[in-house]
């Protein structure tokens, strides 16, 4: 699978972090970037990943069941709280 | 909330005001039970472990010292809680292959993925991916990609250092990733 004589595909496994993260220095992107445009299978697993991790930043956030909140605020009312005034 | 105010109210539970501690919390409190939740995968331990975060964060908040943001903080109390939980369950920490493996002959993902965000099925496999991840590279997976916080602010969470953060999440990315994939490359076989 090498596409490009001067890089291989061990390369993008080690360049893949920072590039999916938008931290690649520039030439190393640049030169990514030459591999991926001649090498298929990089480019869907670089694409395929970027689609798996906006799956997942696109979940709806947690939320708190009601009776979960109810009950952590009465363990703060009772472990930290003081007493109401009669 | 703004620094600001974070900070007045750090301020004002230490000088003996609870209410000001619930107010400092109440924003953080469905973050702490998602990770809880990432990290135990049992919605009974995740709740003990809410509780558990919020007293300890509470007498300890004099530590805090405000070099990093108060959630920052208090996900790592939460995370050091959880963890202490799974100690005494002894649930052995498990780990991925040493290697990732390209796949040979990767194919590209197709369909519409909005459409599939609409789907119950698809919330399932999404979960059903996670499952399969072991804890260490799912926390670290879900603090950086799902809650959106920065590799640095994760690696504060996790006790970790940065390449170490960086390592986990592409090995995290990857494996669900392989695990997504027959799925979507399903979808391509059904189309054609």
């Amino acid at each position: 699978m090498h596409h490009d004589p001067g890089h291989d595909c061990s390369h993008l496994k080690e360049a893949l972090a920072d590039y999916l993260d938008g931290d690649l220095d520039t030439e190393l992107c640049r030169e990514l970037h030459a591999h991926l445009k001649d090498c298929h299978p990089c480019r869907v697993v670089v694409d395929s990943t970027r689609q798996t991790i906006r799956f997942f930043s696109q979940e709806r956030p947690v939320q708190l069941p009601p009776e979960v909140q109810r009950r952590l605020q009465e363990t703060l009312k009772t472990r930290i709280l003081p007493p109401e005034e009669p | 909330m703004l620094k600001t105010d974070q900070d007045a109210l750090v301020q004002a539970t230490l000088a003996g005001d609870p209410q000001a501690f619930q107010t400092l919390i109440e924003p953080h409190a469905p973050g702490v039970y998602g990770l809880a939740l990432q990290i135990t995968r049992n919605p009974v331990e995740a709740e003990e472990v809410l509780q558990d975060a919020m007293l300890t964060a509470y007498s300890r908040l004099s530590t805090f010292r405000g070099a990093s943001s108060f959630k920052t903080w208090l996900y790592r109390v939460a995370t050091n809680a959880a963890l202490m939980r799974l100690r005494k369950a002894k649930r052995a920490p498990e780990s991925l292959p040493e290697d990732w493996e390209k796949p040979a002959d990767p194919r590209p993902w197709t369909g519409d993925p909005e459409a599939w965000f609409a789907r119950e099925e698809f919330r399932q496999i999404l979960n059903q991916a996670l499952d399969s991840l072991p804890e260490i590279y799912r926390t670290t997976f879900w603090l950086r990609d799902v809650e959106g916080l920065s590799n640095q602010e994760v690696a504060e969470i996790m006790g970790l250092t940065l390449p170490a953060v960086k390592s986990r999440i592409l090995r995290a990315r990857l494996h669900l990733r392989d695990q997504l994939a027959p799925y979507f490359e399903e979808r391509l076989r059904d189309a054609s």
